[in-house]
């Protein structure tokens, strides 16, 4: 099972921390269809977050067609996301290490590097998003 | 609500139920005692009245006069060390904040509170002054002196006003002060105004006093005096049972002029019976303010209910002020 | 559905001290509500006042849409636990439950027994010697159990550790996902309340200073960062919360009041919780400009 965490300084809304944590292990292969999720009252014993907060995560997830309650059970993934995409992250991981490099060979310093990578990355998501 | 009443209460009494029990032991071997000497000195052939009076006085004025002084003393510690802390200590710990949440009204968590806090001191008060009145009775017989300021309060039902009224004051002062030991000292000190002043200011006046013209007699008189203008004054003039409010009233003789030094001094004054039996035919009289013995209940009455009011008065204020909230 | 509390012009008054100003607030029903703002500022007057603790000085309250303590049934409805969580130190944990049990017809024990074996509590222990984090979770089971519609805390966290003040709002979460109670709890911190609620009130001064949904107020707040002149005045339909200048920037927290402020300042940025509730505590903080000086601090909704 998914175990959830928070990070107070991401900026993120909470909800929407849950979501990316979600999306992210079907992603990755973490949650499979037909596993369960913690239930509210798990993740609200876990992290002292309002309930509403896990219940807007959950209900966005389903939105996305992600998962499904079943009313006295629980919520399950109905969907991965481990498509034909998993087979491109190694050579685009290559690929950005590559780019590391150059950035600094280039005498960029790790801080510059993030907020370089975080400004395109913004745009680019803006404008498609 | 009395449950939580009980397991806050009941160290207290506990505590209680013991001083009860070892003062009543006491009361009970004093007055058994005190019957026995009274068969032997008083209900005898040929024993003399005054020289029982005496063995009595010897024997037991001082362990009845000790009792009575707890008899009053009762109902003030029962006031300073029950009621004054009931809602002070709460307030000082922050505790009514925990109880006044509980899905009961202030007013009813007041009333169980108090009205079971006065019954118990009301109770203990109540029994201990039953056994002292039970006790002393063949004493108080023998003198005669029912009104006389430290039997009246300690005797029948007087303490239970004094009980209740105690009680009362020490929670409306607890909650008025909100710290436990000032509200004790207030109560306490409070408490011992009244025994000065009710026995001095109020009592004399519930009932409208009798005035007369008595004669005076050697049996009643316990002495005279002679003042500086030349007055002539007797001492303590007793009237059988009742409570004389006029002290050392002047004499007058027949005719109804003033009694005279001289007139005194014409008998012979070698041997007092002598003298007083002297003094007695001359027939001088005076005037009087007392309380006649027959208004004896009246007054247990009337002093029970002078500080039954006082503690309705203060509970008033007490169920007025519970509901407005700590301001 | 009836607000859990709504106050209009509610002011307070101790002796010479105004402790709490014209406050006009409506909470809806099932929220966490985090009452913030610096000591002093009337937070506990305020929910004193909603628990029928003390009575108000001018204006109106209503908890549930009843007046706060008016009987036994009201007192039903709301649990509140006061600041620095009063226990009885010489009864047991067992005794407090007892208490609870007969003071409170709605008494769920059940639900009071399992939360005392879960935080570990042993019955015959004393009140007084509990730790404050244990007292804590004792006053919030005593609360809980009665199964009231609202319940209240004063500060329930200020005087704990990390980790208790970590337990205690697992604990209230999960009592608020199994009983669907509304909450409404004060700190001086935001910081301990930022996760768990979802309405926010921000007190300072003894005024309300901002209130409404979590989310609604960070949508609605922005940062605008400009060279000095550019935001001069600064565009239509916002309202400057708090504005600060160097000698070539200009940066303005603003309240977009019309919702349209992205339309023309697509760079706007949005604030995290904390930021713009400092922004509300700074201008509280500061003396009212002389040209505003007649007029009241706006009471935001």
């Amino acid at each position: 099972m998914i175990d959830f965490h928070l990070d107070a300084r991401s900026g993120l809304a909470p909800y929407l921390q849950l979501v990316q944590q979600v999306q992210q292990a079907l992603r990755l292969g973490l949650l499979a269809t037909g596993d369960q999720l913690p239930t509210v009252k798990e993740v609200v014993a876990r992290l002292a977050i309002n309930p509403n907060t896990v219940l807007k995560a959950y209900r966005e997830l389903e939105h996305q067609g992600l998962v499904s309650p079943r009313p006295g059970v629980g919520t399950f993934v109905t969907r991965t996301l481990t498509d034909d995409s998993l087979a491109a992250h190694e050579s685009l991981r290559t690929e950005l290490v590559a780019w590391l490099a150059r950035a600094q060979h280039a005498g960029l310093d790790p801080d510059s590097i993030e907020a370089l990578f975080m400004t395109t990355f913004r745009k680019a998501t803006e404008v498609t998003p | 609500m009395i449950w939580l009443t009980w397991r806050q209460f009941r160290g207290q009494a506990l505590v209680a139920v013991a001083v009860l029990a070892t003062l009543a032991t006491y009361l009970v071997v004093l007055g058994l005692r005190i019957r026995t000497a009274y068969e032997v000195n008083v209900d005898c052939a040929g024993c003399s009245v005054e020289t029982a009076k005496d063995v009595f006085e010897n024997a037991y004025f001082t362990p009845l006069l000790l009792t009575g002084f707890l008899v009053v003393l009762v109902p003030g510690i029962v006031g300073a060390f029950w009621g004054a802390p009931l809602l002070a200590r709460e307030f000082e710990a922050g505790t009514h904040r925990l109880v006044w949440n509980q899905s009961i009204s202030r007013t009813r968590w007041l009333a169980v509170k108090l009205g079971l806090v006065t019954l118990a001191g009301a109770t203990l008060t109540g029994a201990l002054s039953l056994l002292l009145t039970w006790a002393a009775s063949p004493y108080d017989k023998l003198f005669d002196g029912r009104f006389d300021p430290l039997l009246f309060p300690a005797r029948n039902i007087a303490p239970l006003g004094y009980a209740v009224f105690a009680v009362v004051a020490g929670v409306t002062v607890g909650l008025l002060v909100r710290r436990t030991v000032p509200a004790m000292a207030i109560l306490l000190a409070g408490f011992v105004l009244l025994q000065i002043l009710v026995p001095t200011m109020v009592r004399p006046h519930l009932q409208p006093a009798v005035t007369e013209t008595v004669a005076w007699t050697a049996a009643n008189a316990r002495g005279l005096m002679i003042n500086g203008t030349g007055e002539v004054r007797t001492e303590n003039f007793a009237v059988p049972g009742a409570w004389v409010l006029t002290s050392n009233p002047q004499m007058f003789d027949a005719a109804g002029n003033p009694a005279t030094q001289e007139q005194i001094e014409s008998c012979p004054h070698s041997e007092p019976s002598v003298h007083k039996a002297c003094i007695e035919t001359k027939g001088f009289h005076m005037t009087l303010s007392y309380q006649p013995a027959d208004r004896y209940w009246t007054f247990q009455w009337l002093e029970f209910g002078f500080y039954l009011v006082l503690a309705g008065l203060l509970a008033g204020f007490a169920f007025w002020r519970i509901p407005r909230g700590l301001n | 559905m009836t607000p859990v509390l709504r106050t209009d012009a509610l002011g307070k008054r101790y002796g010479r001290r105004q402790a709490l100003t014209n406050v006009t607030l409506s909470i809806p029903a099932r929220r966490v509500v985090g009452l913030v703002g610096p000591n002093g500022a009337g937070k506990s007057t305020l929910l004193n006042l909603a628990s029928g603790m003390i009575a108000p000085t001018t204006g109106t309250i209503e908890v549930l849409g009843s007046r706060p303590a008016a009987d036994a049934t009201q007192l039903a409805r709301v649990g509140f636990v006061a600041q620095d969580t009063p226990v009885y130190p010489n009864l047991s944990v067992g005794d407090h439950l007892r208490l609870g049990a007969r003071l409170n017809p709605g008494w769920d024990d059940r639900l009071a027994q399992q939360r005392i074996n879960q935080v570990g509590l042993d019955p015959t222990q004393k009140a007084g010697r509990l730790s404050g984090g244990q007292r804590a979770q004792l006053a919030l089971t005593l609360a809980a159990a009665k199964r009231p519609e609202l319940l209240i805390f004063d500060e329930p966290v200020a005087a704990l550790d990390p980790l208790a003040r970590r337990t205690f709002l697992q604990s209230l979460m999960e009592f608020v996902a199994e009983l669907e109670v509304s909450v409404l709890l004060s700190s001086h911190l935001l910081g301990d309340l930022e996760r768990v609620c979802d309405h926010l009130i921000v007190l300072a001064a003894s005024r309300t200073q901002l209130a409404g949904d979590v989310e609604e107020l960070l949508t609605a707040h922005y940062r605008l960062v400009a060279a000095r002149g550019d935001l001069d005045p600064p565009p239509p339909g916002i309202e400057v919360i708090q504005a600060t200048h160097t000698a070539r920037q200009t940066t303005l927290i603003v309240r977009d009041t019309t919702g349209t402020l992205r339309d023309h300042m697509p760079a706007a940025e949005h604030l995290d919780l904390e930021e713009m509730v400092l922004a509300y505590l700074g201008r509280a903080a500061e003396p009212v400009p002389t040209a505003n000086a007649g007029q009241p601090l706006e009471v935001s909704r």
